[in-house]
């Protein structure tokens, strides 16, 4: 059964920097991009997530701190 | 005192910048050419108190300080948008308050723009003086679009920049609203200088305290924010 904890954990960490409402949409937006319904990440899904999402990481908080970041998704969806 | 806000604002700006790795990211180019500002503004000022006669070193400051705050505020105005997120807001919303930003600024501005066209058809043109005007209009413009994105960004880090940034052009609007309000508050020459400086003062302090969110948000970004929160 595909985990929601790991949308919510991604989101809540995407939320430090962008806030709620654009950590929302860019979960939101991934999962109408693979067809993934209610927004039911797996750990399979992560990796591209975050492919999707670290160009927009790049420019909203640089090349180096979005390296950390996405280390600190990578830890907390395999935490789930 | 203005020159201690230059100076702040300029370091503050630079450090912001040299996270970002100077010129290579779009952030960066931002906070360099903000830090690239007060530094002329720094030298413009310093200009007008050792040598008020260097008019071409006067001009060229004024003229450099405008341009990199037009780029500047430009480049951070467009942050949604280069990150690929720009649809968040409607363009319905986007365009509706950005002209509204557009006629306060001209509003704001009418007296000095109707100064500059007369000058222009009078052949007296000084491209400091003109380019100092349409900084401003452009500037007040850019507004709307910061305050979106600060909206946008709330509840994160990052909107704080924007909301220090928004603030920073409200600062600049008292500095070129001043006679007016100077005329609402009946105060003379002193008023308006005070004025004048206050605007001065909101917006240099608020443009480093953008710097220092940023450079804060980076810094919490590479500790790991979970763990510093």
């Amino acid at each position: 059964m595909p985990e929601p904890a790991i949308a919510d954990a991604i989101i809540a960490e995407l939320s430090i920097h962008l806030g709620p409402h654009v950590a929302r949409m860019a979960i939101k937006s991934f999962a109408r991009k693979v067809d993934l319904p209610g927004e039911r990440l797996t750990a399979a899904h992560v990796p591209g997530l975050i492919h999707d999402i670290r160009p927009m990481l790049n420019v909203m908080i640089g090349k180096g701190p979005s390296e950390a970041v996405v280390a600190d998704i990578e830890r907390v969806a395999t935490m789930k | 005192m203005r020159s201690a806000l230059y100076a702040l604002t300029a370091m503050t700006a630079g450090v912001a910048a040299s996270r970002f790795g100077w010129w290579r990211e779009h952030i960066g180019r931002a906070w360099m050419l903000f830090s690239l500002e007060f530094l002329c503004l720094l030298v413009n000022y310093v200009l007008r108190q050792t040598g008020p006669d260097a008019g071409i070193a006067l001009n060229a400051t004024l003229v450099a300080a405008n341009l990199a705050q037009i780029a500047a505020y430009w480049l951070m105005a467009r942050v949604l948008a280069t990150a690929g997120i720009a649809q968040l807001i409607s363009r319905g919303t986007r365009a509706s308050l950005t002209i509204a930003a557009l006629a306060v600024a001209v509003l704001l501005c009418h007296v000095s723009l109707l100064a500059q066209w007369d000058a222009i058809r009078s052949g007296h043109l000084q491209p400091g003086s003109l380019i100092s005007v349409l900084a401003d209009v452009i500037t007040f413009t850019l507004v709307a679009p910061l305050a979106m994105s600060a909206l946008t960004l709330r509840g994160g880090q990052l909107s704080w920049i924007f909301v220090f940034l928004t603030i920073s052009v409200f600062g600049w609007m008292i500095n070129t609203g001043a006679p007016s309000i100077a005329i609402v508050l009946g105060g003379g020459t002193e008023a308006l200088r005070a004025i004048r400086l206050a605007g001065v003062v909101i917006a240099s302090l608020f443009n480093a305290a953008a710097a220092g969110a940023q450079s804060l948000a980076t810094i919490r970004a590479m500790k790991g924010a979970r763990a510093d929160a």
